[in-house]
């Protein structure tokens, strides 16, 4: 046999190797450790949800967030006001009438005309 | 327990339908991992996270194909996210190294045993594999899908999402490199 013959024997050898493989199996218990597996997930996602909102440093930024929101809102409130210039009816009509030019000089002027 | 009434358990979150979700096709799934990533441990924990996907992604499923081509992607899917983690993983090590930091020479692939090749072929079993490795992505699946789990042409292409011929060219040009591998490790071999 030539040399290239007995690399190409060797060759379909190695092809043919996995002729007849049989199905590889997990270690015992793989359902258990999947289990665990699972279990450990979900409290490490629940369990540092709950370390997470417990600090003090948590609770301390979220009290600081809400009273800054309220900061804003309450000066934006505020400078509403101070540009209003919708001014109260009553008060409106007095100014007009105490203020109205024409009428208040025909009655100073003619005091007999009632 | 047939088919329809496990999906339709594990759409419920029955427990006793994922206990034998895992007892029938934890042999499935770990084969075809350990056959795409050549490693007991790591295919321990990708098996693992192919059975949690599967019991989170239960409600996508629609039955368009049977459960067993769902989860056999899955596992291809997982399996290849898997490879190329560790391919950046190497790749970061490699970098770290050539900046000093990190003196620990590089993890080289251990050669790779499969528990059920018959125990005569076994050296050319790990000959093969180590071929198997080199070879492109969607050779290694189709050649992997068929050789070491036993699907036929029709539930690779299922799996695969393609045809029929399409697998045949796949596995056709993946022994073609396969031999050429071969055949250069057999010269320098003497």
């Amino acid at each position: 046999m030539t040399r290239k013959e007995h690399i190409e024997q060797q060759v379909e050898a190695t092809l043919s190797s996995l002729n007849g493989i049989s199905r590889a199996e997990p270690a015992p218990f793989f359902h258990t450790r999947l289990m665990a597996s699972m279990e450990a997930g979900r409290l490490t996602a629940t369990d540092q949800f709950a370390r997470m909102i417990s600090r003090p440093a948590f609770a301390i930024t979220m009290a600081l967030v809400f009273l800054l929101l309220n900061g804003v809102i309450l000066v934006g409130l505020l400078r509403s006001r101070q540009g209003n210039t919708v001014e109260d009816p009553a008060q409106s009509l007095a100014y007009e009438y105490t203020h109205s030019t024409p009428n208040n000089t025909f009655y100073a002027n003619n005091p007999e005309h009632p | 327990m047939s088919e329809q009434i496990l999906i339709e358990g594990l759409r419920r979150g029955d427990q006793a339908a994922f206990t034998e979700l895992v007892e029938t096709r934890q042999s499935l799934v770990y084969n075809t991992v350990l056959g795409l990533l050549q490693n007991a441990e790591d295919a321990e924990d990708v098996t693992q996270e192919v059975f949690i996907k599967v019991y989170e992604s239960i409600g996508q499923f629609k039955g368009e194909s049977a459960l067993s081509t769902w989860i056999y992607r899955i596992a291809v899917t997982r399996s290849l996210e898997h490879l190329r983690m560790k391919k950046r993983k190497k790749r970061f090590a490699f970098l770290t190294s050539l900046f000093g930091e990190n003196n620990e020479p590089l993890h080289e692939p251990k050669e790779f045993n499969h528990p059920g090749v018959q125990l005569d072929n076994r050296e050319k079993g790990r000959v093969l594999f180590a071929r198997i490795a080199e070879l492109p992505e969607n050779q290694r699946i189709a050649f992997t899908l068929h050789k070491v789990e036993g699907l036929s042409y029709q539930e690779v292409a299922n799996v695969m999402r393609t045809s029929v011929a399409a697998v045949e060219s796949l596995i056709h040009r993946a022994r073609q490199n396969l031999r050429r591998s071969l055949e250069d490790y057999y010269k320098q071999q003497g």
